[in-house]
């Protein structure tokens, strides 16, 4: 028995060991860091979403053209907290591609990526690039953060077909006019607007309701500081938001709705209106597409706005450096102006659907979705577009205010109730 | 002279006197008793675990179905399966994440992690439970202060170790590191299997002149195997469902990362595939459940054979 025992232990230890070393083998990926031939690109453009891979064909083309191989690393939502980890090794990618949001906010301040001032002069994208997109994109201390390279649009998606079915004529363009809508809607049985209360989708649309009687500068030091209670304008915004609320535009249970359940509901015509960005234009079916008119939040007569207003941002994606990056800008540059040429941003704007933030000389002929040619031709005509405040808004603040969001759009909630809880968020960061 | 007639046995004898023969029946006639005592209540207690059951099968049914639906019907009926259903969301899965290699690293660190825990828990238990002294009891009390740290807390050391290991961006370094999560507790359960061992066979053994370590593999480890195979599952669920260590150590390197990190690029904030991520997630649980019910079923067999043969 002990013989038998022996042998076999043996041979089970033995062959478990060979097992973990051939899968360790067989599984092994190459060491790019510090290949002069390899670029690797962090990104959260993942290759599972069918509107990324005008992005994957374009690397495709550079290695082709120029030899020097683009290793992609998907990161998906926690990006920056995986690039800042592998930063402290000197392990990090080249070159990153996302947006400009959160932690990204301070990251070329702390030195996690090199400012890109004087590149985008030596390269010649500077002139390709709107003036205000340069100011979203340099920080307090005029560092260029990153190039500018996608943006987006966030309107207000009216079906056509369901308020006319309600008894509404035309898109509602006062906040009297929606609110009737959303009355007519409810009789018929159609959920009013709809979008998650509960996440980021519902906080931007608490702070277009709370800029809608603020000037740009106003809204601006108002997502920088907070201090709502002591604002009569921000104030009176959230008054517009209770009056919203309590006249049932909102669908029943807003407060918990998140961003997924808001944007299914539209999409499977059961809400007749919602606010979503431009990332949701390839959900929508044909029909859908047809019967949707894109607008903007509808105000009060004595706001800030004569039109409805809805955001825009050119903050979606940018071309980052990292200090490894710049060992090797040469080949960095090579690869961004690639990324830059016409043949990809076009390629980028009709088959991704993406908006690129760089003048591509604005022919549009190739967009076949029909809602992302809507955004960039009636739409913009239709609206006016406030402060985005993604890039004001600190990134401690900008987590904790969805449970300020989720407050304000629950029904009995008071104006001073719904102030103080966005206050004490800003004094808790501070 | 001794009475021709037996004493009667006192009140204190009767009551711890042997039972009467046949304490099969006797038993089964008290568990009927016990069935009948409890009437009407049995079923609200059967309605009750019932009603637990489901609570515990829904997700699993919500995760389940929802792996064969468009997003907008996960949401718009959640539970329902009257909806168009289709397979497409496991092939995208599949390859949208580079799943098979995903898992393959998994396969890799879990194993490897496995092999390593228990080649340093096995050895160190069979020293506690031998150790009679002051020093074994300190040293088992140490492993069990290992519960206190939390994984979490032990992050940023743990990502300075790697980088000045060299083992930064590698799945060797969790090779290493994981067994020290788990060894706090593999190494207490072996050790109370290992004190389980009855003394006289290692004496015998001893007599026969084996050392230590024949004594360790030949006598303590046999009788230890269902304990080892309990271990090894827990370690084994524990190492393949790791994500947070995995992604800041391995990164996202689609060629060295695990399926747990792999599994989150199918879903992404304002673009999420619910049914692709769903079906991602039940692709990657085919292998827990194998080892869970199949290794299992076979470790616990091979105890039994092995018993029978000694």
């Amino acid at each position: 028995m002990r013989k038998t025992l022996s042998t076999a232990g043996a041979g089970a230890g033995a062959g478990a060991i060979a097992m973990v070393l051939a899968l360790g083998a067989c599984a092994s990926g190459g060491d790019a860091a510090g290949d002069e031939n390899v670029i690797v690109v962090q990104t959260n453009w993942t290759s599972s979403q069918a509107q990324n891979k005008p992005l994957f064909d374009a690397f495709e083309a550079f290695t082709e053209e120029t030899g020097i191989e683009v290793k992609v690393l998907e990161s998906g939502d926690n990006l920056n907290q995986v690039y800042e980890t592998s930063l402290l090794a000197g392990e990090e990618a080249d070159v990153l591609l996302v947006g400009l949001l959160e932690k990204q906010l301070d990251w070329a301040v702390n030195g996690a990526v090199v400012p890109v001032n004087d590149y985008i002069e030596e390269w010649g994208i500077a002139d390709r690039i709107p003036a205000d997109a340069l100011v979203d994109w340099t920080d307090t201390e005029g560092n260029l953060r990153a190039f500018p390279y996608s943006g987006f649009t966030w309107p207000w998606w009216y079906n056509t077909e369901l308020l006319a079915q309600a008894g509404v004529e035309g898109v509602p363009q006062t906040t009297d006019e929606l609110i009737a809508a959303a009355g007519k809607l409810r009789a018929a049985g159609i959920a009013p607007v709809v979008f998650g209360g509960i996440d980021w989708s519902g906080q931007k649309i608490f702070l277009q309701l709370l800029e809608a009687y603020l000037s740009e500068d106003e809204a601006k030091q108002v997502y920088a500081e907070g201090g709502v209670c002591e604002n009569p304008k921000a104030m009176q915004g959230i008054e517009l938001l209770i009056e919203l609320r309590d006249a049932g535009v909102f669908v029943d249970g807003i407060e918990g709705y998140t961003a997924d359940q808001a944007q299914a509901a539209y999409l499977d015509g059961q809400a007749a209106i919602a606010p979503l960005g431009s990332w949701a234009y390839p959900g929508a079916s044909e029909e859908l597409a047809a019967a949707t008119e894109l607008g903007g939040l509808p105000l009060p007569d004595d706001a800030a706005y004569e039109q409805p207003i809805a955001y825009r941002g050119s903050t979606s994606a940018g071309w980052w450096i990292s200090p490894n990056g710049e060992q090797k800008i040469d080949q960095v540059r090579q690869l961004i102006e690639h990324m830059y040429g016409n043949e990809v941003i076009k390629g980028i704007l009709d088959e991704g659907g993406v908006i690129p933030v760089a003048d591509f000389g604005g022919d549009t002929s190739g967009v076949s979705a029909p809602l992302l040619a809507q955004s960039l031709t009636e739409f913009p005509e239709r609206v006016e577009f406030p402060v985005m405040p993604d890039i004001y808004v600190p990134a401690d603040v900008s987590n904790p205010m969805y449970r300020a969001t989720s407050i304000a759009f629950t029904p009995g909630t008071d104006a001073q109730t719904i102030c103080a809880t966005v206050d004490e968020i800003y004094a808790a960061a501070q | 002279m001794t009475t021709t007639t037996a004493p009667e046995a006192r009140p204190a004898e009767r009551r711890t006197a042997p039972a009467a023969p046949t304490p099969v029946r006797r038993r089964r006639r008290r568990r009927g008793d016990a069935l009948g005592r409890t009437g009407p209540s049995k079923y609200l207690a059967h309605a009750g675990v019932w009603l637990y059951v489901l609570l515990l099968a829904a997700p699993l049914y919500y995760l389940v179905i929802s792996a064969f639906k468009r997003n907008t019907d996960i949401f718009n009926q959640p539970f329902s399966p009257f909806t168009p259903l289709t397979f497409d969301n496991f092939g995208l899965a599949f390859s949208q994440a580079s799943l098979g290699t995903a898992m393959l690293n998994s396969v890799y660190v879990t194993l490897g992690a496995e092999l390593v825990t228990l080649l340093l828990a096995i050895p160190a238990s069979y020293a506690l439970a031998r150790s009679k002294g002051a020093v074994g009891r300190m040293v088992e009390r140490v492993f069990a202060l290992g519960f206190l740290i939390p994984g979490f807390a032990a992050l940023v050391p743990t990502v300075l170790l790697s980088i000045s290991l060299g083992l930064f961006h590698t799945r060797e370094f969790l090779i290493l590191f994981l067994p020290a999560s788990a060894l706090p507790l593999t190494v207490i359960l072996l050790t109370q299997a290992m004190r389980a061992v009855p003394a006289e066979l290692e004496e015998s053994a001893l007599l026969d002149g084996a050392g230590p370590l024949r004594v360790l593999w030949s006598v303590y480890v046999p009788l230890s195997v269902p304990t080892l195979t309990v271990v090894a599952i827990l370690n084994f669920l524990s190492f393949w469902n790791e994500y947070f260590f995995s992604l800041v150590i391995i990164g996202p390197d689609a060629a060295l990362r695990t399926a747990q990190v792999a599994l989150p690029t199918l879903s992404i904030a304002n673009a999420a595939q619910y049914g692709v991520l769903a079906a991602g997630i039940i692709i990657t649980l085919v292998p827990a459940y194998l080892v869970y019910t199949v290794f299992a079923d076979k470790m616990e067999s091979a105890v039994l054979a092995g018993a029978l043969k000694g």
